[in-house]
């Protein structure tokens, strides 16, 4: 395993830039996720590292080498393909010895290396027949056991859950976390699934339109997004935006929107002044912190009305219509609420949630 | 699909089929049926449907010298001295011809689909153009054809007419040849590289097994091209080079007129050899055929 | 409630297998109910054998009291929206709802009247004079559904319509979809293979498995009132945990042993002394400072942060324990003691894998 690091790489496919200034260090032993909507670049990033493309400008390092100008085979990296990608002709058993047979390894050293990834993956069954007849979570395993068979710089899975069901995903994430560990592998894993990213990884990168939002740990990216992107993309449900103006009276400050006005803390009031905000901004607030409440009292003062409530079993998500705003907040199960009932509500937006609403980058506080 | 057919809708389908069988198979079975018919009877009218006195002469005059000979003799006027031979050279030009520029075809066809299709050679609108080549009639380009082998020294030469062959049916097979390695993803040779593969090396061994069936498709249907053709054997050939197709145009007497029944024995024997290719690779026929059609 | 639809004994055979067996279903009038199963569990085989395009073996299909088993599927007035929503991309979503209005037979007049209406009910005024391929996810939803509604079905079928959307989509389009639903009162089956899908939309919930129904009831029953191990495992996100434990069943009380050392108590329960499981979900797990009665010991082995949550994995009866809890600091390797929440947890019966109601839990002092 090595340090990767990925120096403002540029990939351009006729007249789409597919990746854009993008730079990346990743540390030994790192699970890095990748997460950003379908076509942001992800699987690009990928294939750029691993040099099925060549990248159009900047570098790829990895253990200190520079792999830019280097063919694939020569760079001891394992890439799961979103479509799984198994040789279709070859068995179980040949699929998985496939990297240690082009590397010369004597045939009884592939057969105890085969047998037990077998066994840690519980795909010894599969190792005599062919890819087709194996089922989707079958094919999954069996591709994951050819790209960890050689141990190289590098493993890189692309989306590997979003083709199973639901069921299946959620089980089998917490797969990657103990391959993570016992392989003690540098690890990136790209997927759309915010929730995949969270779970996993010791660090995310968002990344959207070919460039990177945000990198950081899941709190990071979490509690201190640095844009509106990656505050409406990270969470579920994702963060609130609201638009209101700030304005000042009697002292006192408060944020005013269409059908609702927040005061501000006295106490916060002085950081707020230092940090010179515009009057015209925005706020974040994530769903569970949104106060609702039956009646109204003095932490959730301000009248909605529910649009919808979904009972998901653990917790409660509520849509609710704040003036002009709709919000969506995230309560504790079991509560009387249910869709075209009245609710109040309280939020309590904090100083390093808000945003320019022009450039959607959310303002730095003052050190 | 939904619902049951009337009675007479399924009827007039029958019907319709019936017909449609009729009018394919129809001149299949005359030329067999003429070419067992003894001299008298290939132009009667009322036409005779079926002879009542078969013969196999016409096959011995296609087959045997000798026979070829003594027919020629009591003929007024050429049948030339090519024809007075037997058809063995005929077949023997033909099948080298056919099965070289074949190869040929299928050879470059991949290795050119390959590039189009991995490497965006050429830009989008690439595969077209070569399709437009293909749309111009052959007979358009017969006279700088020939001014131009004659040029090149390539005229009747076997060499001559398999690169004209392979020229013309090679969009052909680059188009075919093209939608079967679409078919396969190209993650699967990504997936060979990035464990260790060299790039030829993972073709032949990932992507070549997959696109077999394809390209013995494209062959055979190359190879039915090349084995039927005839403006160019006869432009750019003068006797040297004889093709099946020549052969049997060749069949013609001052006093006899077409020999119909030596063309029918001829055009009958050569079909057997289209047939018989396409009964081996049947197996990977199918598969073939439906492999590029099925559009992901 | 009217019944809207009605499946009775419903049967399919594929090449020598069962895909669905015997399945007996109704829906009432506005109702939304959710086919829910793993992928070949025979939900899209049903959708399409409602819906026309697939013969059944056996078994009667009813839309308002009448059998429609001979009809094609344009007779029995369905509308049908699947994956990849089929929005026509290089036409307007103005022509786009008006074919929907042309095959309810509006003549060409009172059609672009209708349009502008449907548009406004669907939030696509706006959109009107956009092409149908420059429309994003959430618009195309609405597209086709307006379109579909506009037909006005009967009953509306709906075949997995957000599996291929990103997951942050998904949310919001769940929301809008079930407003919709809600204001229109249109009778609807939403097949899915995702729990939270059907948890979130549907008035009730049918859970398919290899062909056959195996529990048909509201969300909240499905969540708490399981019938079997499958559908307990199979809802809820993260999954339940299936402790292993040691039942001593007498006259009058059933003592349940887990391993660890707690024991918890109740009265009598249909269920035979022996190995069976306890049903815990992550989030009726509580971490208590120290060695309480009922507690078990587990060692921190992975967290799952959420950022508003976090997921613990404890080691405990040689598997993974998934809690569910608050963030806060924690260490691999520390040790949790965990107790359960005994209102909540689930009896099942190893051998017939039935969930075993009981009244009350108790722990053992």
């Amino acid at each position: 395993m090595s340090t990767v690091a990925v120096e403002r790489l540029r990939k351009v496919f006729n007249k789409i830039t597919a990746l854009d200034d993008v730079s990346l260090a990743i540390g030994r032993g790192e699970f890095l996720c990748v997460v950003g909507r379908t076509n942001a670049g992800k699987s690009t990033l990928l294939k750029t590292i691993a040099g099925l493309y060549r990248a159009d400008g900047g570098r790829v390092i990895i253990g200190g080498r520079d792999f830019t100008l280097l063919p694939p085979h020569k760079r001891h990296i394992s890439l799961l393909f979103q479509n799984i990608a198994l040789f279709p002709t070859m068995t179980g058993y040949e699929n998985i010895a496939f990297p240690l047979r082009t590397a010369n390894v004597p045939a009884d050293a592939i057969e105890r290396r085969v047998r037990s990834i077998g066994q840690m993956l519980k795909v010894e069954h599969l190792l005599n027949r062919l890819p087709r007849t194996f089922s989707g979570g079958e094919q999954q395993r069996v591709a994951i056991g050819r790209a960890i068979i050689q141990p190289g710089d590098l493993l890189m899975l692309d989306e590997p859950l979003t083709n199973l069901d639901a069921s299946i995903r959620i089980r089998l994430r917490i797969e990657f976390k103990k391959l993570h560990r016992e392989l003690a592998q540098t690890i990136i894993y790209v997927t759309h699934d915010q929730v995949e990213a969270m779970s996993l990884s010791d660090r995310v990168a968002v990344l959207d339109g070919g460039r990177i939002q945000q990198i950081g740990s899941p709190d990071d990216v979490y509690h201190r997004p640095v844009n509106r992107f990656v505050a409406e993309f990270i969470g579920s449900p994702p963060m609130n935006i609201i638009d209101a103006d700030l304005s000042e009276f009697d002292g006192r400050l408060s944020l005013i929107g269409t059908g609702f006005s927040l005061p501000v803390e006295e106490s916060e009031g002085q950081r707020w002044r230092q940090m010179k905000l515009p009057r015209r901004l925005a706020f974040g607030v994530r769903p569970e912190r949104v106060i609702v409440a039956p009646g109204p009292t003095n932490d959730a003062p301000i009248g909605a009305k529910i649009l919808w409530v979904e009972h998901l079993g653990n917790r409660s998500i509520i849509a609710l219509r704040m003036g002009e705003v709709t919000l969506t907040a995230v309560i504790p199960p079991n509560h009387p609420l249910n869709a075209d009932l009245r609710a109040w509500v309280g939020l309590r937006p904090e100083p390093h949630h808000l945003l320019s609403r022009e450039t959607g980058v959310f303002f730095q506080l003052a050190s | 699909m939904f619902g049951e057919d009337k009675a007479w809708a399924r009827c007039l389908k029958r019907t319709a089929m019936c017909i449609a069988i009729v009018i394919a198979f129809f001149p299949i079975f005359w030329l067999i049926s003429t070419s067992f018919k003894p001299i008298d009877e290939w132009q009667k009218f009322p036409p005779v449907w079926i002879s009542s006195q078969p013969t196999l002469q016409n096959y011995r005059i296609v087959f045997a010298p000798k026979a070829a000979q003594e027919f020629a003799a009591k003929q007024q006027g050429a049948i030339g001295y090519k024809v007075s031979g037997s058809a063995w050279k005929a077949f023997g030009d033909s099948a080298v011809v056919a099965t070289a520029a074949t190869v040929l075809s299928v050879l470059f066809g991949t290795l050119a689909a390959y590039s189009i299709v991995r490497f965006h050679t050429g830009g989008d609108s690439y595969p077209f153009q070569f399709l437009m080549v293909r749309m111009f009639p052959p007979i358009a380009v017969v006279v700088p054809m020939v001014i131009l082998f004659s040029m090149l020294r390539l005229s009747d030469t076997y060499f001559g007419l398999i690169l004209a062959y392979t020229a013309f049916t090679l969009p052909f097979s680059i188009w075919m040849i093209r939608s079967f390695i679409e078919e396969v993803p190209e993650e699967l040779e990504g997936a060979a590289l990035i464990y260790g593969m060299r790039p030829l090396h993972a073709f032949l061994k990932v992507t070549f097994p997959l696109i077999r069936g394809g390209l013995l498709a494209t062959a055979l249907f190359v190879f039915i091209l090349n084995w039927s053709e005839f403006l160019f054997a006869l432009t750019l050939t003068t006797g040297h080079v004889v093709t099946v197709t020549l052969q049997v145009a060749n069949y013609v007497s001052a006093s006899s007129g077409k020999l119909y029944g030596v063309q029918a024995a001829m055009g009958t024997v050569s079909t057997l050899p289209v047939i018989f290719f396409g009964y081996i690779i049947q197996r990977h026929l199918v598969r073939g055929l439906s492999f590029g059609a099925i559009k992901r | 409630m009217m019944t809207k639809l009605k499946l009775s004994g419903i049967s399919k055979r594929f090449s020598g297998r069962d895909a669905v067996r015997d399945l007996s279903l109704t829906l009432g009038r506005g109702e939304f109910l959710s086919l829910l199963g793993p992928s070949g569990c025979g939900k899209s085989t049903t959708l399409g054998m409602i819906a026309g395009f697939i013969p059944p073996d056996a078994g009667d299909i009813l839309i308002d009291g009448s059998r429609v088993n001979e009809l094609s599927p344009q007779q029995r007035r369905i509308g049908l929206v699947l994956q990849d929503y089929a929005v026509f991309t290089s036409l307007t979503v103005r022509a786009n709802l008006s074919f929907g209005l042309e095959v309810k037979g509006l003549k060409r007049g009172k059609r672009r009247y209708a349009v502008d209406e449907l548009a406004r009910q669907f939030d696509l005024f706006d959109l009107l004079d956009r092409r149908g391929g420059s429309l994003n996810m959430s618009e195309m939803q609405r597209v086709a559904l307006a379109r579909t509604l506009a037909t006005e079905p009967e009953l509306l079928l709906l075949d997995e319509p957000m599996s291929n959307l990103d997951a942050e989509i998904r949310a919001r389009l769940r929301g809008e979809l079930r407003q919709l639903q809600k204001s229109l009162a249109q009778t609807v089956l939403y097949v899915t293979h995702d729990q939270a899908e059907a948890l979130s939309m549907s008035d009730r919930v049918a859970v398919m498995r290899d062909g056959e129904i195996v529990q048909v009831a509201t969300p909240h029953e499905i969540y708490y009132r399981p019938a079997n191990r499958f559908v307990a495992e199979f809802i809820g996100d993260p999954p339940l945990n299936m402790i292993p434990c040691d039942v001593t069943a007498d006259v009058a009380t059933t003592a349940i042993a887990l391993p660890g050392g707690a024991v918890l108590h109740t009265s009598a329960v249909p269920i035979a002394s022996g190995r069976h499981w306890l049903g815990v979900r992550p989030h009726d797990i509580e971490l208590v400072a120290e060695a309480l009665p009922g507690a078990v010991p587990a060692p921190l082995r992975f967290v799952e942060n959420f950022g508003a949550r976090h997921v613990l994995h404890a080691e405990y009866a040689g598997d993974l324990l998934r809690i569910e809890v608050v963030p806060a600091a924690r260490s691999i390797g520390e040790m949790l003691h965990l107790r359960f929440s005994t209102g909540r947890v689930l009896l099942i019966d190893r051998t017939s894998e039935r969930v075993v109601p009981f009244r009350q839990l108790e722990v053992a002092a």
